[in-house]
């Protein structure tokens, strides 16, 4: 180990003397500075020695006979081919796997070797140093609130309460996330998710980073945000372990290893100056400029080849004339011997788009013609609108106002008026599905079945063809992606790059004549990412409409012919067409409505009321009660009581109407049908209507009135509770309030971190079952139409969907609790204390009191 | 350094290999780390029952009306979720699935989730009972079986006590409800479960692993 990464020593110091006043507890003085300081590199980290590790009992091996040691200070880049194993060399170095063969020391404490085998304890300590962060950034929060995340990990450590808020600070300082603390992590960006994730690390007091892949699934902004946060890092002396594909990561690098088949192949020193904490803040001052860093080497070069080979069009809020993409004279010699060219294959007329109060949409007034046989990318920033244009394009949503027509099919008509856009009916948008493929982002989410043959078959069984054209047709799809020899595995089984091919497959064997895709190279290697370019080329050759969403520039340029460019000028869309060649200024576009500009509302204080400040568990007990207790309203006066009850804490909710509204809308029709279902038992009283077998008597209304308000009543106090609770305080408290039952063996503390973190993927599942739905629709698979074997087919292929999703994420969870140091019956500390105040007290009797009142109250008449 | 210990490493190899084999000293071959083996729930079987909860409470917003005389009775996949769990990783998983996949909706309609966190129960509990010692196919229908009479019982039943919460009906009115709605209903419901259940659930292990 010679030249390694100099942290020089001052910079050593600078970062040292930043760290006193707000920088992450630990690495500060003692180790960072002492060690770096001489030409030696630092003391071990992590030391491998022949290590072996196999999936399958020994038939291959994805680790073999790997030895490696990393010192303190170090930014080693492992990279190598998919299925190399990067992944698994960095599972193991994080702690979090062990090999079946050599020996393993992480931070000084050997936690595996052949002679003893594991060692929990060693283990255990080891990893309270080594933080983890994985490929998909959001796999691995654990609730939805940014200081509850980042509280996580210090609360397994049993971190003193006072010392984790000063944790959290510090770690979110670190990674610019400061602002965010009270916002929910899942609704962010994958850049700001993955520096999140570092700063849950940091919080815990991490030396040491093993990051796999960590930029592998942003878009190219969130990635250099996150390579700033990595250089910072560095500069303040955390070893960093960095799986990766990407050269951009390797810039920063000390050290290469690289592997391929389980060997080490190579293991580079590389001589670059680490940055120091200066340049590092710097970085972080012009961030707004990482994309020119980022972009800076290959532009120049890539303008010139962008606007030989592209045709680029504008598509903005508010240019009247129609952008015609044109097929070429080329492109129409090797198509296919269309009668019908004159005719778009695209038509949009006036289309806007705005999702029913989302904030703006650059998809305004759009008036495009595309041209069959031609390819187009889309590009555009990010919420550009480019996947709704695509949405669009499939009949997924419908226009707010204009016209589109594809292939002929009208599939939203203007209305001409104030109203949207008329939908075309369910006949017209199956024969669209037939005719415009949609490949969605991440379509490998969509596999379903057991062989990749039934999967890719699912599309054209659904057209209801017979079994050898189905046969001929998947084969054929097969032959072209060139995984026919994939036939008979299970998709389950494949790398990455295979099932997206695979996925990919079930699209094309639909034989549609329009092929929309969303970003379907994102997080694939160049092989992987060359063949799907391939793909596209000779399906535009066969004549097949092709449009590319991407925010690759050099992917554009290589699959596509043409170019749309969406996008707001005022944003950053005037680099994009400095990229293509479009002089910006000189085109008349209108900028962004101002308001909304300026970030999330802060839902700090504006969420503040006398009921979301109750302790959740007195608030949970109460509200129940009375819940339960509104069920045994029999008279007007109970009524009245539940009525204002329920009434005043609303407004001691502070909720608005309109915010009480939108939480109980859904239950309106049950309102209506248990009112209506009293009327229509209840016989007794005067008749007021006689119609064959219907009568209707006034106490049947009467007592159709009093259950439907007492129901409302109900749930208007189930709204109280949900608008007021995040669901981390609802799972402490249901914690706590079961803590009794842990003295009978139940796992209550587990039961309880099962259901907040089920309550915290429940949005991404619901997410992702409708985005499957969606996708099987597409390929002709709907669960509301149809016999009663296709609908049971289409059933299957979502749920078998959805369940290989599931597990995907548990297994990223899974390693994230673990790297958090998660562990059953340890001894936890909690960053949120409960407390019973007087107002828990007055609200308790107050409950109290209603039920008294209610009990008393019981005699009266109807 | 990595090229020089490459060659001795070749050499060590094989009496690793031998030696490893034979004497496997470590907790499980599964690439343990030892961490939260003894008698706790690791991190992946709460990951797992945390997702497969996710996901019940997911589909149980999927809504099919069944029966054109019945509207307002739905179908909701969630069932199957819970079934699947119950083969995968036992009663237990089953019963936490079944619980918690209907505590979202315990505060907006608490007599509603309890009534179907019941027939989850009902239904997965029992059927991964039968099937957890012998993993059959034979089992397998047996445990759908007896957990579709277990959870038809106990949707009658419950209806028979809680609808008179929401409704002026006397358990007799409720009762008469039975035979022409509420069995076929359930029956259909069932049915699907069950089929469903059948068709996924090899797989759905396997790729559990």
């Amino acid at each position: 180990m010679n030249t390694v990464n100099m942290v020089s020593n001052d910079s050593a110091v600078t970062a040292g003397s930043a760290g006193a006043g707000a920088v992450v507890a630990g690495d500060a003085g003692a180790t960072g500075a002492t060690m770096t300081g001489t030409t030696v590199a630092g003391s071990v980290i992590a030391q491998l020695q022949h290590v072996r590790f196999t999936y399958d009992e020994g038939k291959s091996w994805a680790l073999d006979d790997i030895s490696l040691t990393i010192h303190q200070g170090e930014r080693i880049c492992i990279v190598g081919p998919n299925g190399s194993g990067k992944s698994t060399l960095s599972r193991v170095l994080a702690g979090l796997v062990a090999p079946d063969d050599g020996s393993v020391t992480l931070m000084g404490q050997v936690v595996c070797d052949d002679e003893s085998g594991v060692n929990p304890d060693a283990y255990r300590a080891a990893r309270r140093s080594i933080g983890a962060v994985f490929q998909n950034p959001e796999d691995q929060l654990v609730t939805t609130v940014v200081e509850d995340e980042v509280a996580f990990g210090p609360e397994n450590l049993a971190v003193p309460t006072g010392e984790i808020g000063h944790r959290i600070d510090k770690s979110l300082k670190i990674v610019r996330m400061a602002s965010s603390r009270h916002n929910d992590p899942t609704l962010m960006s994958g850049g700001q998710q993955q520096r999140i994730s570092i700063a849950d690390m940091l919080a815990m007091d991490s030396k040491v980073l093993v990051l796999d892949e960590p930029t592998a699934m942003l878009d190219p902004d969130s990635r250099a945000d996150v390579l700033t946060t990595l250089n910072w890092l560095q500069a303040r002396g955390t070893t960093l372990v960095i799986v990766t594909h990407l050269p951009e990561d390797l810039a920063s690098a000390t050290r290469i290893v690289r592997l391929e088949h389980g060997h080490v192949i190579s293991d580079e020193q590389q001589n670059v100056t680490a940055p120091d904490a200066s340049t590092a803040a710097h970085e972080l001052a012009a961030k707004v400029c990482s994309e020119e860093v980022q972009e800076a080497e290959g532009v120049a070069a890539e303008e010139s080849q962008l606007k030989e080979h592209h045709e680029y069009h504008l598509i903005c809020g508010g240019i009247v004339e129609t952008t015609h993409v044109h097929k070429d004279d080329a492109a129409a010699e090797v198509g296919q011997n269309e009668t019908d060219t004159d005719q778009p294959i695209i038509s949009m007329k006036n289309v806007s788009f705005r999702y029913p109060g989302a904030e703006r949409t650059p998809l305004q007034a759009i008036n495009l013609d595309i041209d069959a046989g031609t390819s187009t990318a889309i590009v555009g920033e990010n919420g550009s609108g480019k996947t709704t244009f695509a949405k669009l394009l499939s009949g997924l949503v419908t226009p707010t106002s204009g016209s589109i027509t594809v292939a002929g099919l009208p599939i939203a008509t203007d209305s001409h008026t104030k109203k949207p856009s008329k939908r075309a009916n369910t006949k017209k948008l199956r024969e669209l599905h037939r005719k415009v493929g949609f490949v969605m982002q991440h379509p490998e989410q969509q596999l379903f079945a057991q062989t990749v043959f039934e999967d890719v078959a699912f599309g054209p069984r659904n057209q209801g063809l017979d079994e050898n054209q189905i046969k001929a047709q998947v084969s054929e799809t097969l032959q072209l992606l060139g995984i026919e020899h994939l036939a008979q595995r299970s998709p389950f089984e494949l790398s990455g790059g295979q099932q997206r091919l695979a996925a990919i497959a079930g699209v094309l064997a639909c034989k549609p004549s329009v092929l929309v895709l969303d970003e379907p190279t994102a997080g694939l290697d160049d092989q992987a990412s060359a063949i799907i370019v391939r793909v596209l080329r000779e399906l535009q050759a066969q004549g097949i409409t092709i449009l590319l969403i991407t925010h690759n520039v050099a992917l554009a340029k290589q699959a596509t012919d043409h170019a749309l460019v969406l996008g707001w000028l005022e944003d950053n869309l005037h680099k994009q067409l400095e990229l293509v060649g479009i002089p910006w200024d000189s085109i008349g576009i209108p900028t962004p409505p101002s308001e909304n500009v300026g970030g999330a509302p802060s839902s700090t204080n504006a969420k503040y009321s006398w009921v979301a400040s109750l302790d959740a568990r007195s608030k949970m007990l109460g509200l129940l009660v009375l819940m339960c207790t509104a069920f045994t309203m029999t008279n007007w006066v109970q009524l009245g009581i539940g009525l204002v009850a329920a009434l005043g804490l609303v407004a001691a909710a502070r909720i608005t109407p309109a915010r009480l509204w939108h939480a109980i809308r859904w239950f309106v029709a049950m309102f209506i049908f248990v009112a209506l279902l009293n009327v229509l038992v209840v016989h007794s009283g005067t008749v007021l209507l006689h119609w064959g077998p219907l009568v209707i008597s006034d106490e049947g209304v009467k007592l159709g009135v009093l259950y439907a308000l007492r129901f409302t009543i109900v749930v208007v106090l189930g709204a109280v509770l949900l608008e007021t609770t995040t669901p981390v305080a609802m799972t402490d408290a249901f914690e706590s309030l079961m803590r009794p039952f842990a003295r009978l063996g139940w796992h209550v503390q587990e039961v309880a971190l099962v259901m907040s973190l089920a309550l915290r993927f429940l949005p991404t599942l619901a997410r992702e079952t409708i985005a499957v739905r969606t996708a099987q629709a597409c390929r002709g698979g709907a669960v509301e139409s149809g016999n009663l074997l296709a609908r049971l087919r289409a059933l299957l292929s979502i749920i078998m969907s959805v369940f290989a999703a599931a597990l995907r994420h548990a297994d990223t969870l899974s390693l994230a609790l673990d790297a958090r140091c998660f562990e059953e019956g340890l001894q936890r500390t909690h960053w949120r204390v409960m407390r019973m105040r007087v107002r828990d007290w007055v609200l308790l009797g107050g409950v109290v009191v209603i039920c008294v009142a209610l009990w008393l109250c019981r005699g009266f008449a109807l | 350094m990595g090229r020089s210990t490459h060659t001795s490493g070749v050499q060590k190899k094989r009496t690793k290999t031998a030696g490893s084999s034979a004497n496997l000293p470590r907790p499980d071959n599964a690439h343990s780390t030892g961490v939260g083996d003894t008698g706790r729930w690791s991190s992946k079987r709460i990951a797992i029952y945390a997702l497969f909860s996710a996901l019940a409470m997911a589909v149980s917003f999927i809504e099919i009306p069944l029966m054109p005389a019945a509207p307002w009775l739905k179908y909701d996949p969630s069932g199957i979720v819970c079934l699947v769990s119950g083969f995968a990783f036992g009663p237990s998983a089953a019963a936490i699935v079944s619980v918690i996949g209907f505590l979202p909706h315990v505060f907006s309609n608490p007599l509603g989730a309890l009534m179907a966190m019941i027939c989850a129960l009902a239904l997965s509990v029992p059927a991964a009972l039968v099937y957890r010692n012998h993993k059959t196919r034979g089992r397998a229908v047996a445990g759908l079986i007896i957990g579709s009479v277990c959870a038809l019982i106990a949707a009658i039943v419950c209806n028979l006590f809680i609808t008179p919460l929401y409704a002026h009906m006397t358990m007799m009115q409720v009762a008469a409800m039975i035979v022409p709605i509420l069995l076929p209903f359930n029956l259909i419901k069932l049915a699907i479960h069950d089929v469903v259940t059948f068709l996924i659930y090899k797989p759905i292990s396997k790729l559990v692993g």
